[in-house]
């Protein structure tokens, strides 16, 4: 064991992460990878958010759709299904429980 | 060449190596989206340092490649991802596969309408040109401004105007009058001969011949600019590479 599990942790939840930013709003890669990266700290390599982006497009968790930009070229822009709400939805019911596990068994000892 | 686009272009190379075994619409999202999250975060013409620095932060090709991988939770495997290959992608294979068969075939469908409703089968036509604006309106190759350009003046679009000016045509000059015009011949014989006119307003030829051009000429620039739009989309990284140069 070793500074990894944190990291595979971390990606594990990543996607739910994506997820739960895109049911706020339709985000292009860009805006999702200063949020999570930049913001939360949650990925250290900024380019392995877009094959997620790609993945969940193709489970058809989110969707895709082109908007003109105000400077550049246009943007693809993600959106959350009716599939990626739902699957955002059965994780936000089991994750609190499963936080407050690990919680407790590992962090148990150092709070008493 | 500068330094910086040497830096890019070996870093695409490994991308497009270490995607190659991805399914195409997976690959060629993942380098668009690579593709353009370079093209914000740099200036138009980085120093090496800037790009070095850019591309660290997106880590290694085969780290980028490996996300796409089975390790999600929910994870359905798409693919085996291979490790970096030696040899690099011809960017030509690449491009090929950014636009999507289905886009193509809106535009063809889009051109399709007109000869179709232009020839004998008006309703068919119009029915091809329906379908294709469906199409056009569903698919994400393209934004809101390129599907509206595309809509009005694309020949279903444009039809009725045309339409108008023919039946505006007929208005205007609803029944040409004849009216009897005898003229003499050289020997003194008179002949009884007609002359037809047109009472009123009748288009004129320029307004006429701009309007045929429009027909045939615009669809062509729109139908290029529709595949070349889809077509930059999925392939990015050229853009990108452009941008630096």
């Amino acid at each position: 064991m070793d500074g990894r599990s944190v990291a595979q942790l971390r990606r594990g939840a990543l996607p739910h992460c994506v997820l739960a930013v895109l049911a706020e709003r339709e985000r292009y890669g860009f805006e999702l990878v200063r949020l999570l990266s930049g913001t939360y700290r949650l990925v250290a390599s900024e380019g392995t958010i877009y094959p997620l982006l790609s993945r969940l497009r193709t489970q058809g968790l989110v969707d895709t759709s082109w908007h003109e930009s105000d400077a550049g070229p246009p943007r693809r822009y993600y959106r959350l299904t009716d599939a990626g709400r739902r699957s955002l939805e059965t994780f936000r019911a089991g994750w609190p429980s499963f936080r407050d596990a690990v919680d407790e068994l590992v962090m148990g000892k150092e709070r008493a | 060449m500068s330094t910086a686009e040497d830096l890019m272009r070996q870093y695409f190379a490994r991308l497009e190596a270490a995607t190659a075994a991805l399914p195409h619409d997976v690959r060629a999202e993942v380098l668009a989206d690579v593709g353009a999250h370079l093209g914000q975060v740099l200036a138009d013409d980085p120093t090496e340092a800037e790009a070095r620095q850019a591309l660290d932060r997106l880590g290694t090709a085969e780290a980028i490649a490996a996300a796409t991988g089975s390790d999600w939770p929910d994870g359905t495997a798409h693919g085996t991802v291979r490790q970096a290959a030696t040899e690099p992608v011809a960017p030509e294979l690449l491009d090929r596969s950014g636009v999507r068969a289905l886009d193509v075939v809106t535009i063809l469908l889009l051109a399709a309408g007109v000869p179709l409703a232009l020839a004998v089968v008006g309703p068919l036509g119009l029915a091809v040109w329906m379908a294709a604006v469906v199409l056009l309106w569903r698919s994400p190759a393209w934004t809101r401004g390129e599907k509206t350009v595309a809509t009005l003046v694309w020949p279903g679009g444009v039809a009725f105007p045309i339409q108008m000016i023919m039946v505006l045509e007929t208005v205007v000059c609803p029944t040409s009058v004849v009216q009897p015009m005898p003229f003499t011949l050289a020997d003194g014989s008179v002949v009884a001969g007609t002359v037809t006119t047109c009472e009123g307003f009748a288009v004129p030829l320029w307004l006429g011949a701009a309007f045929w051009v429009t027909v045939y000429a615009l669809p062509v620039v729109v139908g290029i600019m529709l595949l070349r739009r889809a077509h930059w989309r999925g392939a990015a990284p050229a853009r990108v590479l452009a941008r630096s140069r």
